[in-house]
């Protein structure tokens, strides 16, 4: 996780192949979460109710490897959450502070929050890869 | 139907709002004042400063009352 939105893949092929220029995302970069998986053209279902907003994404740099990966730098904390025993958390979206989606990923495990729970990812928790 | 988990801080099972951490291979899931009591949660200590040590049904009614926060890394409000 996450795939990349095509408007994003094709924005990163044409800069990395030296056909455009890169538009820098609006940052911060944010995370939402979604009760339905996203696919690379559309975003998935938004949790909606209790006092729930996106947060800063807040990614360390990206660390060399096979795959190279970044990951959130520290915990991400989505409070006072909806009660979802009917449509659990299933994936999140990745986007800029301006609305212009990166990309998506599933959750390994659905989580399953009540009335004013708090979701939170610990450092490392979100993996983004490319190899 | 009430949503039952245990506290890995307290080991009590109840319905109470909790702090569901996801590690991404797993995930442990803590009251809000156990979490701050036992690791410092930040999160938790925000969402809790003005709850008054409400538990149960009062507290998840404080915390759905809160406002939408965009929290840092400290568990503070983003400007």
């Amino acid at each position: 996780m996450p795939a990349l939105d095509r408007a994003e893949a094709k924005r990163q092929l044409d800069a990395s192949l030296g056909i455009t220029t890169y538009v820098a995302p609006a940052t911060p970069m944010k995370v939402g979460l979604t009760t339905t998986i996203g696919t690379d053209t559309t975003a998935g279902t938004a949790v909606t109710g209790g006092s729930y907003t996106e947060q800063n994404l807040g990614a360390a740099a990206a660390v060399v490897g096979s795959p190279t990966t970044a990951s959130n730098a520290a915990t991400i904390s989505f409070t006072g959450m909806p009660d979802t025993t009917a449509n659990s958390v299933k994936a999140v979206e990745i986007k800029d502070n301006a609305g212009r989606r990166w990309g998506y990923g599933a959750l390994t495990t659905a989580r399953t929050t009540a009335s004013g729970d708090t979701l939170s990812f610990a450092a490392a928790a979100l993996v983004f890869s490319q190899s | 139907m009430a949503l039952m988990r245990t506290c890995i801080g307290c080991t009590q099972t109840d319905d109470h709002p909790k702090d569901i951490v996801d590690h991404g291979t797993f995930m442990v899931v803590w009251h809000l004042d156990c979490h701050v009591i036992t690791v410092d949660c930040r999160s938790c200590k925000n969402r809790l400063a003005d709850a008054k040590g409400a538990k149960g049904e009062t507290l998840r009614a404080h915390l759905v009352s809160l406002p939408p926060l965009v929290l840092d890394e400290h568990g503070e409000e983003v400007s």
